[in-house]
């Protein structure tokens, strides 16, 4: 077949327009694509927040199939008691809301009014415990990582407990108690303790004032369980 | 025509075997490039339907068509405008009117024919 000039061209031309394409349909197919830096920086951000949260996922899924595991060892097992499985969740149960007596290294705060001389017209409000006092200082425990506290006595616990103002005494799980507070936690005895004496923290200012604020880290605290009542007339 | 097809399928193929890429970066300006070369094949294909084709019109119209469609839009990107835009309009407009043309042409052609042959 003979081809004539025009006909050569023609060949010539659409021979490179189709390798162009097929070069550009190998590119845009490739899986790449372009981005701004800015556009990766972000992208890359967004990767790590979702391997984190894969990972905490992953975490779950494992306890979650450990305690599946357990079940169903406890199920099939002639020799290990189901009960017993139960029994043990419970007790951690229990542990966790604190209505048992727990045992552990911690702190022993003594909180007591002040015995400094009222300088003219101030109020002996300024030298007193109050609730407040007592609510923050929980809270400052609670934060470096107190996993029981008491005070008097009387358990704290997350959602039961009162610390109420009742004139010169507080009121703490419907108890009324006069100074001196005793305040207990378990936890670790360094980050307890530093929680209270650490520069800017309340008990700081507290002392500030002239209140009497003393620490004293124990290795072996008791702390009583709960003893007041547990139940809801509103949750179902 | 059929030349034309042949030609764009043996260059995939080609194409598709060589060990060669472009950067990823430069791949808008070989699209508007792509572009420029297939409004100039089909106005070539069109010319000759017409009887009015020229070689060396032809030929620098396929390079320096496709050369300024890419110059153009890697100047727009540069300056923050979409020059690209008025190539892809103007090629993609002349594209449509040049299949329109030769369209017609060879409707003509094959009614002659069948008009010549029910003559005879």
């Amino acid at each position: 077949m003979r081809l004539s000039s025009f006909q050569k061209l023609i060949l010539f031309l659409t021979l490179l327009l189709g390798i162009m394409i097929a070069i550009q349909y190998r590119i845009t197919n490739a899986g790449f694509k372009y981005m701004s830096i800015k556009e990766m920086y972000a992208n890359s951000i967004e990767l790590d927040v979702q391997r984190a949260e894969v990972d905490q996922l992953h975490g779950k899924i494992e306890a979650l199939e450990t305690q599946i595991k357990a079940y169903q060892t406890a199920n099939e097992n002639e020799r290990v008691n189901f009960e017993n499985v139960l029994s043990d969740e419970l007790e951690n149960a229990q542990l966790i809301s604190g209505l048992t007596d727990v045992v552990g290294p911690g702190v022993v705060i003594i909180v007591d009014d002040g015995t400094r001389e009222l300088n003219v017209n101030e109020s002996p409000n300024n030298i007193m415990v109050h609730d407040l006092d007592i609510r923050a200082m929980v809270d400052d425990l609670r934060n470096a990582g107190a996993e029981a506290i008491s005070i008097n006595g009387q358990r704290v616990i997350f959602n039961k407990s009162n610390i109420q103002c009742t004139g010169p005494t507080i009121k703490i799980n419907d108890q009324i108690y006069a100074p001196p507070y005793i305040i207990t936690a378990i936890g670790d005895r360094m980050y307890l303790e530093s929680a209270i004496n650490a520069p800017g923290s309340y008990s700081e200012s507290l002392r500030n004032w002239g209140v009497y604020v003393e620490v004293n880290t124990s290795i072996s605290i008791t702390i009583p369980a709960f003893s007041g009542e547990v139940n809801y007339k509103y949750l179902y | 025509m059929i030349i034309a097809i042949i030609g764009v399928i043996l260059g995939i193929v080609i194409g598709l075997y060589l060990p060669f890429e472009f950067t990823t970066i430069s791949s808008l300006y070989v699209s508007v490039g792509i572009l420029a070369a297939i409004d100039s094949i089909l106005g070539a294909l069109r010319a000759s339907f017409e009887n009015r084709f020229d070689g060396i019109v032809f030929l620098t119209g396929f390079f320096i068509n496709a050369l300024v469609a890419i110059a153009l839009s890697y100047i727009g990107d540069k300056l923050g405008v979409p020059i690209y835009y008025a190539a892809i309009f103007v090629f993609g407009t002349r594209m449509f009117n040049n299949i329109g043309i030769i369209r017609n042409e060879s409707i003509d052609k094959i009614r002659e024919k069948n008009r010549n042959k029910s003559k005879s």
